[in-house]
């Protein structure tokens, strides 16, 4: 979190003096410089600040917990998983002002291929670059942690685990959140902007000697200095009031972009991607629920990051914000969106306001009680999953076949196979559907397209919303579109096992139902049938309609992903590409294919989640209220 | 017919009545400036002095004024208004002090302050009077449960087990207190109805533990290990790791460490004793390629004395199990010392050892 101003002091022994910017003016100054402060949960007597509840005490526990787990069981845990399996890689990318090891993982199978032989995307996610922001890393381990055991799952968790890098940093400022684990109730300076202890932000570098500030929090002499590591680097560097050349103000930028060690460990765990395979950068913090997402001016690639934005604020019904910003500062959001192009953003873990859980201190949002810590982990694992199965790529129907239902017998095969650097469809069997019979119809796909619960039945995932059935309409172009007909989903079944007619590779990734093909239709003479299929995914992508051309990332969007039409485009479309025919003879000939759909069908959008809005104090965002009120009396009145 | 410019003036007019009214946004300089009052220090004292001697009546007054006081500004009236509410927790209510929160909690701030987050400006009150009043009545109610466990433990009241499984988080936090601050010749005489409420799944399990804690009773602390709530076995594990539960320390933890929730914290813990205590030591090794393994591996690198590490990587070289031997490594791994990097090197040379365990072993000691 940036500035966090919110609060007036409340101490008469606190006298830290800020300028209008927020930086200390006396940080020389004894009664500023050396108090000492000390969190309680209903002692606010004093140099004492009353939480509301009990201050939380890192414990050693490698699992999660009701709490917040200390450094180093938070290392063990990372390097047990490590350990334990052959998808995790660790490396260590680099060392602290310290001198102490940056460890960065990279989850995901050991090849660099998707499944059906495309370049794997990855996904970049940063933890704790602000010490005293605790939530971040328990987070980004509970990212971990699912991603490791959900690998072999058998659907969502194995797709990701097999066409998909993730690269996480559970903490990249070691130094400072050691420094603030040290010190657990403890904190210096001005309940207004407590600084060292508890509430360390920096990192812990000295700028006079190039060396490191001691960690005594009694020794105050030093307490102040630190660079804020998200305000390192070069884009917006020192821009738009952002951040501050003075060595003791909280945002202090550092002496030039990507000074520290910590920033050039995050640029050495981007390469693990590597860096030109990512395709989304999170950067976890807290507070105040929000994703804080630079825009760079490249249309194609804002718009996906706030629709992705839009996906994973819907997985918790809108709960976290959504930030926009075109002000470049420093940022590692600002870094990653501008130089990679990638979807981009720093993620405010919550709460959303200071008080939410106990008193209106100004700066207890960054304490989150021990009760929440585990709803929190979990929620924003779901999330950041959310993301990654949007971005490691896109759905497209890979294969169909139609069987005569009574008899079983195939009478359409055909499916896309690879061929140079795309594919072509190979039809296999094309035999007449014949009038007046019922068949089956089964659609395999390239990757998970439903959710299930943890009972196994089909359910959403959270809060986003995916109709089960997708959109099939049977078209015959050259009849009147009155002819065609929607196939009904009474009968249709997700698959999730192997066998006839059974799952692709992943479970859910193929769906069977039926149709009938009417007794009255006109075939005296073969007429193409065109299967149109408008599908969308698990987090609501819709189909790339052209499967020919592989879909992949580059330069900020999306390649290879069309729609009906054959055009680009990031948001997919209705596939058109299977094309059996209906005839009263059985052994009727094929006659030539369609090209392509009659119409679009497309589906409606699923419902984006509820505004941002502007968090706490709306008060300020309403003054156009009376404004709008007026505009509608004027509107009214004749003059 | 009307001017449109008489409308347009109207609207102004309104609009600045509107914009004057309502709550404005500033810095937080600015609202620090704005707050510096004359009035302040001597308003602000009162209102301490009030709280000191627990006049509620008093202090419910002063709430009064100064919310009304004329023609203070909102960041100092605000801020005085926050400070005292805070002091209010402090303070015995009556009904007057009780009311006066209640509708200070629907005070809207008429200050608000912006914040830029990377970039991003929002406001915020600057004050949030809701939050700071639902902790008064917080703090309240966990006193007056403090002095309601308080008495039901000194008269012996066993109804004090059951009041405490139907009681809020603050209630229980005030009878928890009273736990910890009854004379342990009181507390004794719960521990049957608490076991028997554990048994039943009642969640009275922070109220047990600091009852056991109390007493030392090792029974009662072995129930809540075994099937108190995360929060109370976790509690309890760092009570029990005291040198005052002497030999118990071990068998207790044990308990625990069968727990998924809180066996890894309970298992580290069992590290920490594993140095003075052999059953801890032989217990961790025994926990290699169980499902505590990764704990106890954790747990023995932290001891990282070279027994260990001789033992450790004897189960690496000489177990068959791929669980247990990826444990060992584990251990190897974390232990940062010279005798553990060798024995690392070493496995990963050995071209008997299992591809898929040599990848695990850091590449600066495979090369």
């Amino acid at each position: 979190m940036g500035v966090a101003l919110a609060g007036l002091p409340m101490l008469a022994s606190a006298v830290c003096v800020f300028d209008d910017f927020g930086d200390i003016v006396n940080p020389d100054d004894p009664s500023c410089r050396d108090v000492q402060l000390t969190y309680t949960r209903n002692d606010n007597t004093g140099n004492n600040i009353a939480l509301g509840f009990d201050v939380p005490i890192p414990v050693d526990s490698l699992t999660g917990i009701d709490g917040f787990r200390s450094y180093q069981s938070l290392h063990e845990r990372h390097q047990s998983l490590d350990a334990a399996s052959t998808g995790v890689e660790g490396v260590i990318v680099g060392q602290t002002a310290a001198g102490r090891d940056i460890w960065a993982y990279r989850i995901g199978d050991t090849n660099s291929s998707t499944v059906d032989g495309v370049t794997e995307g990855a996904a970049l996610i940063n933890g704790t670059i602000h010490a005293r922001e605790w939530q971040s890393p328990e987070a980004v381990t509970e990212v971990f942690e699912q991603l490791t055991e959900i690998a072999n799952d058998g659907g969502f968790g194995q797709y990701l685990h097999e066409n998909f890098n993730v690269v996480i940093v559970p903490v990249l400022n070691v130094d400072g959140f050691l420094q603030a684990q040290r010190f657990p109730d403890r904190t210096t300076a001005s309940e207004l902007q407590p600084r060292d202890g508890r509430m360390r932000r920096k990192n812990m570098r000295h700028p006079s000697s190039g060396g490191v500030v001691d960690e005594d929090i009694d020794l105050t002499a030093d307490n102040f200095y630190g660079v804020d590591l998200n305000r390192n680097h070069p884009r917006g560097f020192g821009q738009n009031g952002g951040s501050s050349n003075n060595r003791i103000s909280l945002v202090y930028r550092g002496p030039q972009p990507q000074s520290e060690s910590e920033s050039a460990a995050l640029l050495a765990a981007a390469d693990l991607g590597p860096a030109n395979r990512l395709r989304m950068f999170t950067d976890a913090h807290s507070f105040s629920r929000i994703f804080l997402a630079p825009l760079i001016g490249d249309n194609r690639r804002d718009a996906i990051t706030r629709d992705l934005v839009s996906v994973m604020r819907s997985v918790l019904n809108g709960k976290y914000r959504y930030g926009p910003s075109t002000n470049l500062i420093g940022t590692t959001a600002d870094y990653f969106a501008s130089t990679l192009r990638i979807p981009s953003w720093t993620l405010e873990i919550e709460p959303l306001q200071p008080g939410d859980f106990g008193t209106d201190h100004g700066h207890s949002g960054f304490i989150l009680p021990d009760s929440e810590v585990a709803r929190m982990r979990d929620e924003i694992a779901d999330m950041l999953l959310a993301g990654f199965y949007t971005q490691a790529g896109k759905p497209a129907l890979r294969a169909a076949r139609i069987r005569d239902a009574e008899t079983g017998e195939i009478r359409y095969d055909a499916a896309w196979v690879a061929e140079g650097a795309g594919r072509r469809l190979d039809v296999g069997i094309n035999r007449a559907l014949v009038p007046g019979r019922s068949y089956r119809l089964w659609l395999g796909f390239n990757r998970p397209m439903r959710w299930r619960n943890a009972q196994g039945v089909l359910t959403n995932y959270r809060g986003l919303s995916v109709p089960v059935f997708p959109y099939i309409r049977l078209q015959f172009p050259a009849l009147a579109a009155t002819s065609d007909q929607t196939v009904s989903g009474d009968a249709l079944s997700w698959r999730t096992a192997i066998g006839e007619d059974g799952v692709v590779r992943y479970s859910d990734d193929a769906l069977e139902t039926g149709f009938i093909v009417p007794a009255s239709f006109p075939a005296a003479t073969p007429v193409a049938m065109i299967v149109a299929v408008d599908a969308r995914d698990i987090t609501g992508s819709r189909l790339d309609a052209d499967p020919a051309t592989s879909v992949n990332w580059s330069n900020g969007h999306w390649v290879g992903y069309e729609d009906e039409d054959g055009s680009p485009t990031d948001l997919g479309g209705t596939d058109c590409s299977f094309a059996p025919f209906v005839a009263s003879d059985p052994t009727s000939p094929a006659p030539a294919a369609p090209d392509g759909c009659r119409e679009t069908a497309v589906t409606p959008p699923t419902t984006p989640p509820p505004s941002g809005g502007s968090g706490g104090g709306g008060g300020a965002s309403l003054w156009w209220l009376p404004l709008l009120s007026l505009a509608a009396v004027l509107r009214r009145r004749r003059w | 017919m009307r001017s449109p410019l008489k409308f347009v003036g109207i609207i102004a007019v309104l609009l600045a009545a509107s914009a004057a009214a309502g709550p404005k946004t500033m810095s937080l300089g600015q609202a620090m400036k704005a707050s510096a009052d004359p009035r302040y220090e001597s308003m602000a004292r009162k209102a301490d002095v009030l709280a000191r001697d627990g006049d509620a009546a008093g202090l419910a007054n002063h709430l009064a004024t100064m919310k009304a006081e004329p023609g203070l500004a909102d960041p100092a009236r605000e801020r005085l208004l926050h400070d005292g509410i805070m002091a209010a927790a402090g303070v015995q209510p009556d009904a007057a002090l009780e009311n006066q929160i209640r509708e200070l909690g629907n005070y809207e701030s008429q200050t608000l302050i912006w914040t830029d987050e990377h970039g991003y400006r929002e406001v915020r009150p600057l004050y949030d009077f809701t939050a700071t009043t639902r902790y008064v009545r917080r703090a309240w109610s966990e006193d007056a449960a403090r002095s309601r466990a308080a008495r039901s433990l000194a008269a012996g009241d066993l109804a004090v087990v059951a009041t405490f499984a139907r009681a809020s988080d603050a209630e229980r936090e005030g009878a928890v207190d009273a736990v910890r601050e009854a004379p342990p010749g009181y507390l004794a005489i719960f521990q049957p109805a608490l076991m028997s409420a554990l048994d039943d799944g009642e969640p009275v399990g922070m109220f047990a533990a600091a009852v056991a804690a109390r007493t030392r009773d090792v029974a009662l602390m072995s129930k809540v290990l075994a099937e108190g709530a995360a929060d109370a076995a976790l509690l309890s594990i760092r009570e029990i790791q005291s040198p005052a539960w002497g030999g118990e320390s071990v068998p207790l933890l044990v308990i625990a460490s069968a727990r998924d929730d809180v066996g890894s914290a309970a298992v580290l813990a069992l590290g920490r004793l594993a140095a003075t205590e052999p059953d801890a030591l032989n217990f961790l090794f025994r926990a290699l390629g169980a499902a505590s393994g990764p704990s106890a591996a954790a747990a023995l690198a932290r001891l990282g004395d070279d027994e260990v590490i001789a033992r450790l990587s004897n189960v690496l070289g000489s177990q068959t199990d791929e669980a247990t031997r990826r444990h060992a490594l584990l251990g190897l791994r974390l232990s940062a010392s010279q005798t553990a990097a060798k024995a690392l090197a070493d496995f990963a040379h050995d071209p008997e050892a299992p591809p898929r365990l040599v990848a695990e072993v850091p590449t600066w000691l495979r090369d």
